[in-house]
């Protein structure tokens, strides 16, 4: 299997914030636990920061 | 009110802006349309943390969704490439016509609209990108023409859930409506079918594509209202393509289109390399039938619940269930990995395969699907942001205000604005089919024509839809020039509408003359 190169590794990591946060956003709304709702909004926020910082290459 | 407006087209004009002029890659136009959705949201439309968390939560879903389908896409194109098999399908579309024009018709305009018929949700475009592209179509080129050439089908492709989406939420009589949209769309498509010959090779092409465009466009335009007016929606856009695929495969005999020589074959088999594809065909078909479908849907469904939210402006969100339900054994991405897996098996038997092809193609996938489904999440939360918060629909609102008794010529372009931000023409119909039925009876126009307007438009706005869009660069090796693409397709999308828009303006003058 190929290696991920850094840029694909940080989308790969935005990604993973991206899913993650506001599925704990569900979780604390539906709980509710303000605690990981300000968790869960920190983490999409910074997973979309990662997303806008990435250095990206163009294929094709 | 017009500073509402014009903040609620903020994230629009970011996404649009960025991809468009700045040429930023769509997952940075994306996330910056997402912080621009949600700081208009919580700071003038009274939309509290809540709403904003559950609206991502529920784009999370949609996202998850569309995405499964590009990954399963991809896979399965890697897999035919690594064995050959997309080198041996061009050969065997060479083999059936000498002309390239009508080998692009067929395959980016008929075919990609009966494979719209029978699976839908970005799967056309995922499969008839790679053929466009096999057959020396540029990358970007491809992709625009396969969004482009199935965009007219959508409405009563996906076994027509755009237009069932549609009679539920307005409550109107379907076979009246089904009439009006299938002519529309049926005027879409005639036109659609000179755009893509247009795109493929300027006026050139369009004047020497022009005989068979009319004789297939209008052969498929009535096969589709026919099937409307007998109700067989299900099979409405399935009918049609079909009807296309094989009027142009007989017009391909002529002498006319027969004159160049057909590719070399190089002992290649067509037949076996459309093999996986050929079997997702039959995997959809098998799915959507009545009894089989119910059986898989009520097996395992994944989804969640949602509760109400409402902003401090008034805007309310209703409980929901069962949001985005995805029913993994019928879901389109599971029929392409099947198809994908069954086709590796056979190659693999046949000999076709080499060393490591799968391990080779996993590894092409994953780096082929980070950055559109990263894109795709960050869009579509954008958009169920501007949805939740009440911002789409005072955006349509102000169109509909100012253009007044002209709003039948706008209806069109309120339908496209809805599937640019859900990246579906069920999610437009869903958004707008009330707005477009309360309008209606407000100027005292025809409902059903309107309504039909607004199909029309959420179809054609498929082909700049940036959740779609991804599919196609994504398969045509061209990720990350979204932005590129929807330019590219943007105005022909227009072009397509303002056709539709004319067309239902004089049906609605007839009605009331």
């Amino acid at each position: 299997m190929a290696k991920l190169d850094i840029s694909e590794k940080v989308i790969a990591l935005s990604l993973l914030l991206i899913v993650t946060g506001p599925l704990l956003m569900y979780y604390s709304i539906v709980n509710d636990s303000t605690s990981s709702l300000l968790a869960g909004l920190f983490l999409t926020a910074s997973g979309m920061l990662l997303a806008f910082l990435s250095p990206q290459h163009r294929h094709g | 009110m017009l500073e509402l407006w014009l903040l609620s087209s903020a994230p629009f004009v970011t996404l649009l802006f960025s991809m468009i002029v700045l040429k930023w890659p769509s997952t940075r136009a994306g996330a910056a349309s997402w912080f621009v959705s949600a700081i208009v949201a919580y700071m003038f439309f009274g939309a509290d943390i809540n709403l904003i968390g559950l609206a991502s939560c529920k784009g999370l879903l949609l996202g998850i969704y569309v995405s499964y389908i590009i990954w399963s896409g991809v896979l399965l194109y890697n897999i035919a490439d690594d064995t050959g098999a997309i080198a041996d399908m061009a050969a065997g579309f060479s083999a059936m016509s000498g002309d390239q024009l009508i080998r692009v018709l067929l395959i980016g305009w008929t075919f990609v609209s009966f494979l719209q018929g029978i699976a839908g949700f970005g799967v056309p475009v995922a499969v008839v990108g790679p053929m466009l592209t096999s057959l020396g179509v540029q990358p970007l080129v491809a992709a625009s023409l396969a969004l482009l050439g199935h965009a007219w089908a959508v409405t009563f492709g996906s076994m027509a859930t755009s237009f069932l989406t549609l009679v539920l939420v307005t409550g109107l009589d379907a076979q009246p409506l089904a009439q009006w949209s299938a002519a529309l769309l049926g005027v879409s498509c005639i036109a659609t079918g000179f755009l893509v010959s247009y795109m493929y090779g300027g006026f050139k092409a369009l004047a020497r594509g022009f005989p068979v465009v009319s004789i297939v466009g209008l052969a498929m335009a009535l096969s589709l209202y026919l099937l409307a007016a007998v109700q067989s929606y299900v099979i409405a856009s399935t009918g049609a393509g079909l009807v296309g695929c094989a009027t142009l495969a007989l017009i391909s005999r002529m002498p006319k289109y027969r004159t160049k020589a057909s590719a070399k074959r190089n002992g290649s088999s067509p037949l076996l390399a459309f093999f996986p594809y050929a079997v997702l065909i039959l995997l959809s078909i098998i799915a959507s039938i009545g009894p089989v479908s119910a059986s898989l849907s009520s097996s395992i469904a994944l989804s969640l619940p949602f509760p109400e939210t409402e902003t401090s402006l008034g805007w309310k969100n209703k409980a929901v269930g069962s949001y985005s339900t995805i029913y993994p054994l019928s879901h389109p991405g599971t029929l392409v990995l099947e198809a994908a897996l069954i086709g590796y098996i056979v190659f693999r038997k046949k000999g076709k395969t080499k060393d490591g092809t799968m391990g080779r193609a996993l590894g092409k996938t994953v780096k082929q699907c980070l950055i559109p489904t990263v894109a795709t999440m960050t869009m579509v939360m954008t958009a169920l942001i501007m949805n939740e918060a009440g911002m789409t629909y005072v955006l349509a609102e102000g169109v509909a205000h100012v253009a007044g008794i002209f709003y039948p010529i706008l209806s069109v372009f309120v339908g496209m604005l809805g599937c640019f931000t859900t990246g579906s023409n069920s999610g437009s119909n869903t958004m707008f089919g009330t707005f477009q039925r309360d309008t209606a009876r407000l100027l005292g126009v025809s409902e059903y024509v309107l309504c039909a307007s607004q199909t029309t438009g959420g179809a054609l706005g498929s082909m700049i839809a940036p959740a779609k869009v991804v599919v196609g660069t994504s398969v045509t090796k061209a990720a990350g020039r979204e932005g590129e693409v929807i330019y590219r397709n943007m105005r022909y999308c227009i072009l397509a509408s303002l056709i539709s828009s004319i067309v239902a303006w004089f049906a609605i003058a007839s009605l009331r003359g």
